[in-house]
């Protein structure tokens, strides 16, 4: 057994305690709680909606859902909480001097812990997807079928997932072993997540033609997620977006030619007024912008993760430890 | 086991280690002294890859100092060693032994075993953040014996002990060099305790090597060529070898021993045997006093004070 491994094992063992196993879960599960039980209750009260509608609507809710919570926001925070310590907290409180001085690389410790984190993250995130959709089912009374595709989408989202989850790991454990402020470290996390959740939106918001004559989305992160989670959810049978998903998409990521104005009308007239061609049921789909091909946003992610340890490897063999 | 050439640490404009080049033998126990800010710690931060030097180069065993095959040779015990509280001693030792490169099922047996014979035993499956700061030193070194290294670093490892259990340390340490042939690199300031168990000594202050040699030459070094002799007579016997001259400075204490000062010892030694066998004198004393560690630091650092 490798010696990453052996941190990983001993990292996941703290990772995965039952009290902070259950307390992160509930947290994850909490917005579907909410949502299901009052903010969507009325639209998928029986009988309001046909089979098809039902499920196609659902489906569009889910992927927005997922992308901006589960995982989004939720999955991010988790990294976030959970890895911003790792190397810090161990100079901290004196343990990483006995650390160094194991024959073991420090990156190997390094990565150790991302593995760890990586894998906690992912299975708790597993959990909360068909958690939600256990909890969808149980308050909303979702027919089987429109279960069926939310599960349908659970393996897609999931391996979007990865991307994310690899993305933040590493930028967080990057950040630890670079910073040792805790309000340094705070302010770094937070300008990271507004980069990558609130920049791309007030731009094009804001300046909308530079975005695209500049070439922004290429510096835009969310973007590049948003191509991506677009791209990999459309291979899951159920995964067609609804129009509705299409502009918040696009208002948050610019995956979609979508404005404040087709939002609006996606929220206030897109439900069960107007009808698209293609399923008969939803008004028409929103133009996708195909600023750039999926896996070069894919690509650009991983790149942005290798050179995050990179860092990290670097800041880790240079530290001085006392 | 260890040998450094220049090894030199700086802190901006401050040297904390001044171009040190030690030497220490294979399976003896070397003694590192000095007053506090002397550089013992970080020198020993550096043996261990804790830290870069500045300047030099240093082995452990010929593998360079910080990396991982040297580290592999190393136990090493910081003098103030902090662990993982949440987790229960055997489970911290094991997870240390897994580092080291102990296979599993291995890493539990000799978690235990070390446990016991550092009187840890009962403690096993308590968390070590309710151990006290003894109980931590003996865990301390606990991790660093766990891999059975054949350099054991040890800085301070009987701080914060009490009496019988800075013994009961001294004890093991000496076991641990006769019986595994381990080599033990430790720093303590109970010179009066270290020198029971050193066969090595190299002294540093502001940095740099002040005195280094084995404990018998260092004895002798610092005896200042001090002798002691008692017979049934004598004043006799002291005004016979004072008309000889060899020795520059004499006195008798109060148990009756003649303390002479000498600059030619050998010659010395041959006249009190002649002197005495001429007189008929009955010989009950006859030695060369030797220099305690203490001695051997007090004199050198007041050498350093003078300069």
């Amino acid at each position: 057994m490798g010696k990453p491994a052996i941190v990983m094992e001993q990292t996941l063992k703290e990772l995965m305690g039952l009290r902070r196993l259950v307390l992160v879960i509930a947290a994850g599960l909490i917005p579907a709680i909410f949502f299901g039980a009052v903010v969507w209750r009325e639209s998928f009260r029986s009988g309001a909606m046909s089979l098809e509608m039902q499920t196609h609507t659902f489906v569009g809710y889910f992927l927005i859902f997922s992308f901006i919570w589960i995982a989004g926001f939720y999955i991010t925070y988790m990294i976030i909480t959970s890895g911003m310590d790792f190397v810090s907290k161990e100079e901290e409180e004196g343990t990483l001097l006995l650390m160094v001085s194991k024959p073991i690389g420090r990156f190997q410790f390094i990565i150790g812990k991302f593995l760890a984190l990586l894998i906690t993250t992912l299975l708790i995130e597993l959990v909360v997807l068909f958690g939600s959709i256990l909890i969808f089912w149980a308050l909303l009374g979702l027919e089987p079928e429109s279960v069926r595709a939310l599960v349908g989408l659970v393996f897609w989202i999931f391996l979007y997932s990865i991307l994310i989850v690899i993305l933040f790991d590493a930028l967080t454990i990057a950040i630890s072993t670079l910073f040792k402020g805790k309000v340094i470290k705070t302010v770094l996390t937070m300008l990271l997540v507004m980069l990558v959740f609130g920049v791309g939106p007030i731009l094009r918001m804001v300046w909308p033609t530079a975005y695209e004559n500049y070439h922004l989305y290429y510096i835009d992160p969310g973007y590049h997620l948003g191509n991506t989670y677009v791209s990999i959810s459309e291979q899951a049978i159920s995964g067609r977006m609804t129009p509705q998903s299409q502009a918040y998409l696009g208002i948050f990521t610019g995956t979609y030619k979508a404005g404040m104005e087709e939002l609006v009308l996606a929220m206030f007239t897109g439900s069960s007024e107007s009808f698209d061609p293609d399923i008969r049921a939803m008004p028409p789909s929103l133009e996708q912008t195909n600023y750039l091909n999926p896996l070069v946003s894919v690509l650009l992610c991983l790149v942005v993760s290798a050179a995050a340890l990179g860092g990290a490897k670097v800041a880790i063999e240079r530290r001085e430890v006392y | 086991m260890i040998e450094t050439r220049n090894l030199t640490k700086r802190f901006g404009d401050f040297t904390a280690v001044d171009g040190i080049n030690l030497a220490v033998q294979q399976g003896t126990i070397h003694g590192f002294v000095g007053p506090n800010g002397a550089g013992k710690t970080t020198t020993m931060k550096m043996l261990t890859g804790a830290i870069w030097c500045s300047q030099g180069e240093g082995y452990i065993k010929g593998h360079e100092i910080g990396s991982t095959p040297a580290k592999q040779i190393i136990g090493y015990s910081p003098e103030h060693a902090f662990f993982y509280n949440d987790m229960v001693a055997s489970d911290y030792l094991s997870y240390m032994a897994r580092i080291c490169g102990v296979e599993r099922s291995e890493a539990r047996k000799k978690a235990l075993d070390l446990l016991n014979w550092l009187d840890l035993g009962g403690f096993a499956e308590s968390k070590v953040g309710g151990f006290s700061a003894g109980m931590k030193q003996r865990l301390g070194l606990a991790q660093a014996l766990i891999h059975e290294p054949e350099l054991l670093i040890l800085d301070e490892p009987t701080a914060n002990m009490d009496p019988s259990g800075r013994i009961s340390i001294l004890d093991k340490l000496r076991e641990l060099s006769h019986e595994s042939n381990v080599t033990i690199f430790l720093s303590s300031h109970i010179l009066s305790e270290l020198e029971q168990v050193v066969d090595f000594m190299t002294m540093i202050d502001r940095g740099r090597i002040v005195v280094e040699g084995n404990m018998t030459e260092l004895r002798r070094r610092f005896s200042g060529n001090h002798f002691l002799l008692k017979t049934s007579q004598n004043e006799k016997i002291l005004e016979v070898i004072k008309e000889k001259g060899l020795f520059r400075e004499s006195w008798t204490d109060t148990e009756d021993f003649i303390h002479m000062i000498s600059d030619d010892t050998t010659a010395l030694r041959k006249v009190v045997v002649e002197v005495v066998v001429q007189t008929g004198a009955e010989l009950e004393h006859f030695s060369e006093e030797r220099a305690s560690l203490q001695d051997i630091y007090r004199k050198t650092m007041s050498m350093e004070e003078e300069e």
